[in-house]
């Protein structure tokens, strides 16, 4: 009896295929439908009001702070990020047991909770007692307030970010670089090529898609930051860390204006696909695929 | 030439343990100092008489057993749960053939690109609806399903050479005997491998509960750790604080250490 039933390959994949649309679609459907209403989860009110919350984010200074903040952010880390995983992929990929222990050291903040890592560098970064205002003060420079000045918060989350996900990024051009056989490299050494024509004319057109890869996910990862503001600024000071997904969440649980979170909601996934797209039909071209 | 390329390596290689190594022997000194010894200046690494009373304050004034073992329920609820969730329908999109299979295997997957945070208040909504808030419900059953481990599964079921599942069935094994006695037994690192992920991922996780609770009855270990930062005396112990942070790091670390080359080359694999 049992047996009958679970031969159809229905019942099997049932309970995944329920959940996702109760869990996944469901509320993604459900933020269009919210971001047209006036909801007032105090009195639990609700009325239609169309396109108002759409145009009250597009009339409200903030958004437009926030979106440049968030602009800033995906750039450096996205960038900054690929780069030094890239250089240190090229540096450590030989398996030997330094480079081992290398990796092991650079992943194990990937692995950590965001709140042990934000912990720790509010600790080291603290403008008073901090470590790292000590070494520059020892070394002669001028300390900083990190966090706690506006001129210095983006750049504080950005350096806290590109420190905790670049083992991650670093073992993804391993793995890739792991898959260039290696008799392409022996050719070419037989043909007297350099270590930097290697480097430019094998290594990075066969990485490509690996970097391609990291690229799209590093951007949307970095659009969807939240715990490293929420945990170190809570967006300020004068919301100079506020990014999006922090900003739609203060709308929607500190203001409580479900609606107008919901459209933000809406833009920011409109935003995550046009980019997903965008750098696909763009990239796709100039990657080479073996 | 080879001189040079040398030389960048060891440079590159004292930068990075001194960026990645030095700010956890921080957290650990710290852990260890008394409040003066922690806010001295200059700073000493090593403390002078290690405070390990500091752990004793950071366990009181977190109520550790409390919330580690919420932390613990939501973990392993989590991690069971989907892989009774996700292999069944691993299973079926890997090895049988049916109608609509691709659209339905497409319609799981969309989760995989869409990021968890773009809905999240909507998802507030339904939990709330559901009066799952503040219970473990809310916390457990919205992430029971994974698009990633379905995937990871599915790939992974996918290897099973068909000729194994036919001498299963000339065998006359059930369907339940083939998951459990053949695909499950086969694709043990993987299977392991996703509830390493998970567990890593929940033990972790700070958004959900900070979202989905509104009180302290079943909110998880990140938050309170993170609530000793600026706590009622209004002054920062940092050595209190970092003795917490170490509470929440060193489980996750063991099993990093214990399943070290296996974890990494598993997250390699899992974005392939």
């Amino acid at each position: 009896m049992v047996n009958k039933i679970l031969r159809n390959p229905y019942v099997l994949i049932a309970p995944a295929v329920i959940l996702v649309c109760v869990f996944s679609l469901y509320p993604a459907i459900f933020a269009v439908q919210v971001s047209f209403l006036n909801w007032d989860t105090v009195l639990g009110t609700k009325h239609f009001v169309g396109l108002k919350n759409y145009i009250n984010i597009f009339h409200d200074p903030v958004f437009w702070k926030v979106m440049r903040n968030t602009l800033y952010y995906s750039l450096f880390t996205v960038v900054i990020g690929m780069v030094l995983a890239f250089l240190l992929g090229i540096f450590f990929q030989e398996n030997k047991w330094v480079d081992n222990l290398v990796q092991s050291i650079i992943f194990t903040p990937h692995i950590l909770s965001s709140v042990s890592i934000t912990v720790m560098w509010m600790w080291l970064m603290d403008p008073g007692r901090g470590i790292l205002n000590y070494v520059l003060h020892q070394v002669g420079l001028p300390t900083l307030k990190w966090m706690m000045s506006p001129d210095t918060s983006l750049m504080s989350i950005i350096i806290v970010t590109i420190w905790k996900g670049l083992g991650y990024s670093v073992m993804i051009v391993i793995a890739g670089l792991q898959s260039i056989p290696s008799y392409i490299y022996e050719a070419a050494k037989l043909d007297n090529a350099g270590r930097f024509t290697r480097l430019f004319r094998i290594t990075l057109p066969l990485l490509s898609p690996t970097l391609f890869f990291m690229f799209i996910t590093a951007t949307i990862a970095s659009f969807s930051s939240f715990d490293i503001v929420s945990l170190m600024t809570k967006g300020g000071p004068e919301n100079s860390t506020n990014l999006v997904v922090y900003w739609i969440y203060q709308i929607g649980f500190l203001q409580f204006n479900i609606g107008k979170a919901s459209a933000g909601s809406v833009l920011f996934m409109l935003f995550v696909s046009i980019v997903a797209i965008a750098n696909y039909y763009f990239f796709a071209k100039k990657v080479h695929y073996q | 030439m080879r001189y040079t390329v040398k030389a960048m390596r060891v440079l590159m290689l004292l930068a990075l343990v001194l960026t990645f190594a030095f700010p956890f022997a921080w957290v650990v000194s710290t852990s260890l100092k008394t409040y003066v010894e922690s806010i001295q200046f200059p700073p000493d690494l090593i403390p002078h008489v290690p405070q390990l009373v500091n752990y004793k304050t950071a366990w009181i004034h977190i109520h550790f057993f409390h919330y580690a073992t919420n932390s613990v329920i939501i973990t392993l609820s989590v991690a069971f749960g989907q892989l009774l969730v996700c292999i069944p329908a691993a299973y079926a999109f890997a090895k049988k053939k049916f109608r609509f299979s691709g659209i339905l295997f497409a319609l799981v997957l969309v989760d995989l690109v869409l990021p968890t945070q773009v809905s999240f208040v909507p998802m507030y909504v339904l939990v709330s609806d559901l009066h799952w808030l503040d219970t473990y419900w809310g916390l457990i059953v919205p992430f029971v399903f994974s698009s990633f481990t379905i995937f990871f599964l599915t790939q992974a079921f996918r290897q099973i050479p068909e000729e194994l599942l036919d001498a299963a069935k000339l065998d006359q094994a059930s369907e339940l005997q083939i998951i459990t006695r053949l695909m499950v037994p086969i694709s043990k690192p993987f299977l392991l491998t996703t509830l390493l992920f998970t567990c890593i991922g929940k033990w972790n996780d700070y958004f959900w509960p900070l979202v989905l609770t509104n009180s302290e009855a079943v909110r998880t270990l990140p938050m309170t750790v993170k609530s000793l930062v600026a706590d009622t005396r209004g002054v920062t112990h940092w050595n209190e604080v970092m003795a917490g942070n170490m509470m929440l790091i060193i489980p996750v670390l063991v099993l990093y250490l214990t399943a070290n080359r296996f974890i990494k080359s598993a997250f390699v694999y899992g974005i392939k």
